[in-house]
Parts: C-alpha cells; sequence; structure tokens
C-alpha cells in the first residue's frame, strides 16, 4: 500500500513549509541584525524587525505544525502505552491523531474568525508601520489550517492501513518511539569524537 | 476543581495522547464547568498574543544557533575538548554533560535550546561509553537548565519585565548560582558513580597536558558567542532580546569560517530549527490557553491570597511558596507560569522584605525544576524527542537526583542571599 | 431597598500598576460588596495575568468574555483610532487640561462605543503624565534630533518624529536595560511608573513636558448592561464613578511624588534616583503646538478620517483652541 499521490504531494508541501518557515526564522535573525546595525551606525531604523518579526515568527510556526506532525514531534508519553497490549496501542494512536486534528480545527477555525474580523473591521497595528493586522493573521490562520488538513489525512490514511492490517505501517505512521523509515530532516550530525 | 483538572491531565497525559492536546481539553473542560471568563471567544485573540510574542520569537533564533553549532561540528568539538579534561573523574561523560551545557549554556538564554543541542551530541555517545540510560539523560536535562539561569536568559527577561527588576543586574544575579548549581550537580554524579561505578565506566585512558590544552580550542567558539551576546547588551549595542539574532549570525558566521557552509546544511538547520519549535509552540500555545482558564478560574490567585494570608514567619511563608511553585511546576508550562504568577507573588516576597532580585535567582531554580519534573517538563520532552527509542520513564527517574540539587540550591540561595546580590551589587559600585 | 443578586465579571488593567494595587483591585474585590451590603461580587483579574497583551480588551468585551473591563485607550487606536482623540500627544496643556478635555470627549466616545462597537462606555480617567526620560542632556525638545526614543502609540510616534527622532518599539522590560546601555537614548512613560521600574538607574534627564496622559476607560458590554436591573445600573455607575474620581485623585499626586522620587526626593516609595529635572521653556510649549497641528493631528486624521475629524472639532476643538480643517 503505496502512499497516495495526495498524500505524498501533501508531505512532499509539508517538508517545504518546514524549509521555508526555518528560512523566515533565519530572515528575523537576519532583519534584527540589521535593526540592530542601523540603529547603532545609521540611527535609524530600517526593517522595524520588532514588529514583523511577530509575524513572520507566528506564520511559520503555523505551517510547521504540520511538519511536526509529519515527524512524529509532538510529544506524547509512553509510560502506560508501553505496557498496553498492541491493539490498544493503534486504538491510542487513532485518538491521538483524531484529536490532534480536532485541536488543529479548531485552532484554525478561531484563527479564521479573528482574521476575518479584523480585515473586515479594517484593525491596524498601533505602531510606526500601521499595517493591516488581518493580513498576517490570514497568512497563520492558513497555516493552522494546512496543520489541520495534514492531521486529517494521516487519521484517514491511518484507519485504512488498520483495516487493511498494515499494522507496521501503521505503527510507523502514528505509534510513539517507533523508528521512522526513510525520514528526511532526521539526518544525524556530525557525531563528537569523543572517547575514540 | 484541583481534583479534576489533574484527573483530566494525568489520565489523558498517561494514556498517550500528544501533551498539547492533553492541555486544550484540560482547558476546554475546566472552562466549560468552572471559569467566569469564557475561553471560546477568546481563543483566536489568545492563541494569537501565544504566537506573536517578541520575547518568544528569542527562542526559536537560540534553537537555530545551537542546530548552526551542531551541524558545522562546532558543538560537538566542545563537547570533545571539554571531555579531555573531566573524563577521568567518576562519572566521565555525565561531567562532560554538565559542563558543555554550562559552557553552552553562557551562549543560550533558552533551556530548550540548550537541552536539544547537547542531547545531539551526547546521547550517541551513551552507549559507547556503556552508560545506563537513567542518570546519563537526566543529566542532560538538567544540565539543559542551566540555559536560563546563565545568563543569557529568556526567561529572566520575562522575569524581569513582569517584576520591573533591571535584566542586565538579573543577569548578574544568575552567574554564580549558575555556576555552583553545576558543581553541585558534577559533584552529585561523583558520588553517585563513588557508590555505584555500575552505571557506566567510560573511558579512563590517560590523556597528556598537550591534548587537554589542544581541546581548550573546541572552547574557545562558545566562548566567542557568550562574549559577542552579553557583550554586546552591555556595550549598548543590542537588547537582551536582539543578541539571540546577533547569535544566530556569528554561529554562521563561525561555520562559514571552517568551511562547513553549505545550502545543505542550512536545509538541515531550517528542519531541525521547525521540529523542535513547532513542537514547543504547541506546548506553550496550548498551555496559554489553560493558563487563561486558570487565572479565570481564580486558582493561581487563591494560592497567592493564601500564601499573602499566612500569620507565620517570612521564611515559612517563602518555603510554602518554593513548595507551591515545585507542585504547580509539574503541571504548567514554565512562561505560562511566570507569566500568571509573576505578579501576584513578586509584591507579596517584597511585603515580606526580600529582594526581588534575589527572588529572580531562586525562581529561576524553580523554573529548572519546573522543567525536569513529569507529567509536563519540557526538557524532560526533548530530550526524549532527541532519542526517540526506549521509555520516557527513563529520563524522568534520572532527572530526579538533579532535582535534588537544585532544591540544595535553592536552600543555600536562602542560607546565602549574597550568592545571589553579591555580584551585581560590586558591579554596580 | 436591597439590591438584588448580581455577580459580575471584570477584567481590570495593567495588575503591576498602583492604580491597580491600590484601587481597583480593592475596589473590585471589595468595596462593592461591603457597599451593596453583600449583593454584588465581582470576580476581577487584570488582564495581563489572563495572558492578554492589552490591546483585545474591549475586543472580548464585546464578545461577553467578560461583563466589565478596563483598559488603557490608547491600545485600541489600532482597532479604533477615535480612542486616540482626547489623548493626542501634545494636546492638552497639563493635567487639568487633559481632564476637561476627557470631560467634553466623553459623550463622543459613549456614543460611538454605543453604535460601533456593542459597548456601554462607564467613565473615563487617566493615567500619570507621560514625560520623557532621557540619557543625555535635554534642553529643548529640539534636542530630540537623532535620538533613538521609545513610546507607545502612534501619535507618540508621529510627535518625536516631528522632531527629528527615531521612535522605537521595545518590550517595557527590555527599556531599562536599553537605557542603560545607551541602545536608546530617550523614553516616554509615568512619572511614576518609570521610577518605580528603576529608569532612574540609567536615565540621568527628567524632561517633565508631559506629551501626553494615558487616557483609560471603564466599560461595560453594553448587551449586559441592558439586562441589569436599573437599580444595579444606578448603583454600579454611581459607584465606578467615584472609583474614576480616585483614580484622576491618585494620578495627579502620583504625578508629584514620582517627579520627586526620580529626582531629588522627599520620596516614601525608596531611595529618590537622583534624576535632573527639566522643566520645559515657553518655546517648548509653542515647539508643542506646532509639532501636534504639524504632524500629529494630520496623522491621526489620516489613520481615522472624517469620524475623528467631526468628533474633534465638535467637542475637543473649543477647548483646544484650535480645530481640523
Ligand atoms: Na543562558
Ligand atoms: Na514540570
Amino acid at each position: 500500500m503505496r502512499e497516495p499521490p495526495t498524500e505524498q504531494l501533501l508531505h512532499t508541501l509539508a517538508a517545504w513549509a518546514a524549509r521555508i518557515g526555518g528560512g523566515m526564522i533565519f530572515l528575523i535573525a537576519v532583519l534584527v541584525c540589521g535593526d540592530v546595525f542601523t540603529r547603532n551606525v545609521l540611527n535609524r531604523i530600517v526593517f522595524h524587525s520588532f514588529e514583523l518579526g511577530n509575524y513572520l515568527f507566528a506564520i511559520a510556526a503555523a505551517f510547521g505544525m504540520a511538519y511536526a506532525l509529519l515527524a512524529r514531534a509532538h510529544i506524547r508519553i509512553d509510560v502506560a502505552y508501553n505496557k498496553f497490549p498492541a491493539a490498544m496501542r493503534r486504538t491510542v494512536d487513532l485518538l491521538a491523531l483524531a484529536s490532534t486534528t480536532a485541536v488543529a480545527s479548531l485552532f484554525a477555525y478561531k484563527a479564521w474568525v479573528l482574521a476575518l474580523g479584523a480585515l473586515a473591521r479594517g484593525v491596524k497595528t498601533n505602531s510606526t508601520l500601521g499595517i493591516e493586522i488581518g493580513y498576517p493573521q490570514a497568512a497563520w490562520a492558513l497555516g493552522l489550517s494546512f496543520f489541520a488538513l495534514v492531521g486529517l489525512v494521516l487519521t484517514l490514511r491511518h484507519i485504512r492501513l488498520l483495516i487493511a492490517g498494515q499494522t507496521v505501517r501503521a505503527d510507523a505512521l502514528a505509534g510513539i518511539g517507533s523508528e521512522i523509515p526513510g525520514n528526511s530532516g532526521q539526518e544525524a550530525p556530525a557525531e563528537a569524537k569523543v572517547a575514540s | 476543581m484541583i481534583g479534576t483538572a489533574t484527573g483530566v491531565l494525568f489520565g489523558l497525559i498517561a494514556l498517550g495522547l500528544p501533551v498539547a492536546v492533553v492541555l486544550v481539553i484540560t482547558a476546554l473542560v475546566l472552562d466549560h464547568f468552572y471559569s467566569f471568563f469564557p475561553l471560546l471567544p477568546a481563543m483566536g485573540d489568545v492563541l494569537w498574543g501565544a504566537f506573536g510574542n517578541f520575547t518568544m520569537i528569542a527562542v526559536p533564533l537560540f534553537i537555530m544557533t545551537g542546530e548552526i553549532l551542531l551541524r558545522s561540528g562546532i558543538a560537538q568539538e566542545m563537547f570533545a575538548g571539554v571531555d579531555l579534561w573531566v573524563r577521568r573523574i567518576p562519572g566521565g561523560l555525565l561531567h562532560t554533560n554538565i559542563a558543555s551545557s554550562a559552557l553552552f549554556a553562557a551562549t543560550s538564554g533558552s533551556s530548550v535550546a540548550t537541552a536539544a543541542t547537547i542531547s545531539t551530541v551526547a546521547i550517541p555517545q551513551m552507549e559507547k561509553g556503556g552508560y545506563k540510560a537513567p542518570l546519563f539523560l537526566g543529566s542532560i536535562a538538567a544540565g539543559g537548565t542551566l540555559g536560563i539561569l546563565i545568563p543569557p536568559s529568556i526567561n529572566m527577561i520575562v522575569y524581569g519585565v513582569l517584576s520591573e527588576v533591571s535584566i542586565s543586574r538579573l543577569y548578574l544575579a544568575g552567574l554564580i548560582p549558575g555556576i555552583l548549581l553545576a558543581l553541585l550537580f558534577s559533584g552529585m554524579i561523583f558520588v553517585v558513580f563513588l557508590v555505584m561505578p555500575s552505571l557506566g565506566r567510560g573511558d579512563r585512558s590517560e590523556i597528556t597536558w598537550g591534548e587537554r590544552l589542544h581541546g581548550l580550542r573546541g572552547m574557545l567558539p562558545p566562548m566567542l558567542l557568550f562574549t559577542l551576546m552579553v557583550g554586546s547588551i552591555y556595550a549598548g549595542i543590542a537588547t537582551p532580546t536582539e543578541a539571540a539574532a546577533l547569535g544566530v549570525m556569528a554561529a554562521l558566521a563561525m561555520a562559514g569560517f571552517r568551511g562547513k557552509l553549505s545550502m545543505k546544511l542550512m536545509g538541515e538547520v531550517f528542519d531541525s530549527t521547525m521540529r523542535v519549535t513547532c513542537m514547543v509552540m504547541f506546548i506553550v500555545a496550548a498551555a496559554v490557553l489553560l493558563n487563561f482558564v486558570l487565572v479565570g478560574i481564580g486558582l493561581t490567585g487563591k494560592l497567592a491570597g493564601f500564601v499573602a494570608g499566612l500569620d507565620v514567619e517570612p521564611l515559612t511563608v517563602m518555603l510554602v511558596l518554593i513548595a507551591i511553585y515545585l507542585l504547580l511546576g509539574c503541571f504548567m508550562e514554565t512562561l505560562s507560569l511566570m507569566i500568571a504568577t509573576t505578579p501576584i507573588v513578586v509584591p507579596i516576597i517584597v511585603q515580606l522584605g526580600y529582594d526581588p532580585l534575589w527572588f529572580g535567582v531562586l525562581f529561576m531554580i524553580l523554573i529548572e525544576a519546573a522543567l525536569i519534573t513529569p507529567p509536563i517538563g519540557v526538557n524532560l520532552f526533548v530530550v526524549q524527542s532527541v532519542r526517540r527509542t526506549g521509555a520516557f520513564r527513563d529520563v524522568t527517574l534520572g532527572a530526579l537526583p538533579f532535582l535534588l540539587m537544585m532544591i540544595v540550591m535553592m536552600g543555600l540561595l536562602l542560607a546565602f542571599p549574597a550568592l545571589a546580590t553579591w555580584l551585581p551589587d560590586m558591579m554596580r559600585n | 431597598a436591597d439590591l438584588p443578586a448580581t455577580t459580575i465579571n471584570v477584567v481590570g488593567n495593567l495588575g503591576i500598576t498602583t492604580q491597580s494595587k491600590k484601587l481597583e483591585a480593592p475596589f473590585w474585590n471589595e468595596v462593592v460588596k461591603e457597599k451593596s451590603n453583600g449583593a454584588i461580587t465581582a470576580n476581577f483579574r487584570p488582564w495581563n495575568e489572563m495572558g492578554l497583551k492589552g490591546s483585545e480588551v474591549f475586543k472580548l468585551l464585546s464578545q461577553g468574555v467578560m461583563n466589565i473591563a478596563s483598559a488603557q485607550l490608547g491600545h485600541h487606536s489600532g482597532a479604533d483610532p477615535i480612542n486616540d482623540g482626547n489623548d493626542l500627544a501634545g494636546l492638552s496643556e497639563n493635567f487639568a487640561q487633559f481632564k476637561e478635555l476627557t470631560t467634553a470627549y466623553f459623550p463622543v466616545l459613549q456614543k460611538y462605543y454605543r453604535d460601533n462597537l456593542g459597548l456601554h462606555l462607564i467613565t473615563m480617567q487617566s493615567f500619570q503624565d507621560q514625560v520623557l526620560y532621557c540619557t543625555k542632556e535635554i534642553k529643548t525638545l529640539k534636542d530630540l534630533q537623532g535620538r533613538r526614543i521609545r513610546g507607545s502609540g502612534a501619535s507618540q510616534s508621529d510627535f518625536v518624529g516631528y522632531f527629528g527622532a527615531t521612535p522605537v518599539d521595545m518590550s517595557f522590560g527590555d527599556v531599562q536595560p536599553a537605557l542603560e546601555q545607551g541602545v536608546l537614548d530617550c523614553a516616554i512613560t509615568g512619572t511614576l511608573g518609570g521610577y518605580t521600574a528603576k529608569w532612574y538607574e540609567s536615565a540621568k534627564y527628567l524632561y517633565t513636558l508631559p506629551l501626553n496622559f494615558g487616557a483609560n476607560a471603564i466599560v461595560a458590554n453594553a448587551a449586559w448592561w441592558d439586562g441589569l436591573a436599573p437599580e444595579v445600573q444606578e448603583f454600579l455607575t454611581t459607584e465606578i464613578g467615584a472609583l474614576s474620581d480616585q483614580m484622576w485623585a491618585l494620578n495627579a499626586e502620583e504625578d508629584e511624588i514620582g517627579s520627586q522620587c526620580n529626582t531629588t526626593g522627599p520620596c516614601a516609595m525608596g531611595e529618590p534616583g537622583g534624576m535632573v529635572l527639566v522643566e520645559p521653556s515657553a518655546e517648548d510649549i509653542a515647539l508643542r503646538h506646532e509639532a501636534l497641528t504639524n504632524a500629529v493631528l494630520p496623522g491621526w486624521i489620516k489613520r481615522c478620517g472624517d469620524v475623528c475629524k467631526t468628533a474633534f472639532n465638535e467637542s475637543l476643538a473649543p477647548i483646544a483652541g484650535l480645530s481640523i480643517k
């Protein structure tokens, strides 16, 4: 049961979202340093990193949530889980994916209500920049929606794998702590030359 | 009500649902039954506030600095260099973990980033050295917490804002207790390994002084970073938050200087930064929602009222406060815990005659304790997420002896307040 | 007659201020209960403790998250620029005139809140004189040229920008070290707020020309308010009015205390800060007016449009002695 094309596409999208999100964090660093430089040297604030940084971070973090879900980075505790029989563990795995999807959907919904409300009322930030806050909020809401979408697709796939009896794949998709086959972005960094 | 909260929280977390999801569920349940201020209509704003917070941005910046140092081999050289100096002491690599954490803490304002960096370097060494998992992992989780006690420190910035204590003075106040706590950790490891050598032998081979001096080179980059990040603050170039961004650039320059900079490296740095950042942000966002409900119910206020109403010695009140924080720290995410309680507690301790600067340092140690106590201990999560296999219980158990040392350190601070106040006082005169 | 039993959920202003500690918190936690013979009780929480930023408070109020809220108007001027009206930088000569302007503006704002936001404005009050704390000597507003200044709100930015200064956004807690290390040259806040935040440790000159006054308002959700028994409405209007009077008095008093504490004393709050007190000259007062007409008012109208122009001309113009064309 290979991954259907739509799901592969989502995987690729999530990986790209994370890559771009990391780039945005890096951009924040560049902007902040730019402001430190121009403020000390030119006596001016050029990049408004204090405000822009907030938006970049919120958007990046929202879009990265899906990637963290695919990488199974969202923390779950295994104290009791490890003692459960396999069927129980898989039920909990399904519950975990479904509840994550539910929470992500709630977040996304609330984010859209906030963003659309701000756009409708033309709310601006009370700062020198004075930009319409609804735009960064909408981008943020879009990121959270992507999180919810990936959660939904993973939940459905987990159900299909369980029905098909593909338990190894199901566990690789949704379990705690098992190895992820062929997971990119998990390259081990160079090892320390200790005890050599 | 506390019973309900604890029941929901423990039950669902133990079941194996994602921690962030459980926090949201707990918040919704408590909100539904007890709160005066409904969460749902406020949720969009509260979430946006949690995501769009300039101080919070420092977290991914510190994580990114760590990732760059890691993937360009600089963190590994630091670790190996430190190791040459401490490996022959009983406890071997665990001392390396603590010393490396302390050194790295001087370049990072985040306990999460410190723990994430040191875990990635140290955990592969655990099996090679034949160390038993629990205490080894505990030393990383606990060592990582030094990130917020040794300057720079995000949590000190937050405390400074809320309590109106100078952040620069807080940084100075944290330095001596930070080093002392690292020594306490190491002392404890030493004694434990003397009593139980079976915990792991490691490499005990002879090392020449030439090798040791050579190893110092590995410690140079973190020293330079510390000088830049803390120095830029005291030189008037950058704010404490901005210094985190300078750190990213400096780490990048160091990687470039070593010829390690490439698109591939940056891609890996971006991916890892996002993985850790988003894991943490999901929990933080959920915890901020829970905080809204807990404050709405009046739980934190009631506890503070209880403390303020105690008709006993100031020291007793302080001990009760510490006990309450240790308890709250088990359940609450640390930034939320600080934001919710600092404005209530600081006036109380000032009234009792304690110095808010001194309390800031004590508070940092309480926050450090919260980071390594289950069920919600973010540093435990970080170590476990880097490790990826094995039971979470290992990390939790291994951190307990270090928790004990934190309590000892708090005792020392109570007995000798000058440990925190001497350095800032001296620098002022 | 006994009032019907009522529980009110209140979100109060920034909990670390003396106004919250001395007046607002005791009022909601104790006073209302005493004065109503136990009929009215409140659940009171400052917004910062709930993890809010301040600028969303009135919106949450209109959505029914709480019944009554108190917050700074300036925080809400991004959503509704009309909130800046009575407290534009440079508009009031002094505290007394600010109070006059506020009284005149009250019905305008009350109508706007009722018609546009679903809110019932109960009272308006001040924080304190918003003054400049500078590290380098300042004799006149012209000295602001080229300095980096942390303020809050668009009208303060317009004001200092007019004199060639760079407005810097920065979180409150970063300000003290930023002044100390020279990241900032000046910062704007209340006279007592700056003292308790220990800005005097790094800033040496207190320039006492007030730029504005940190206008504040106590507001109720209109639907909830309209559903109250008339005698409860009356009780709350009276008592909150009395609270508001106390806030005005406290802030006027603290302006004085703050100035003394920051400079040579006497200071009951702690050691005097030892700052140099710089009194504005007649020339500065003229300059302030110039900045108001040339930068602050045009900037505000640009953000807000005709609504604000009408509001200003109808209620504020006679007292301020100028109108917007
Ligand atoms: Na640190
Ligand atoms: Na904990």
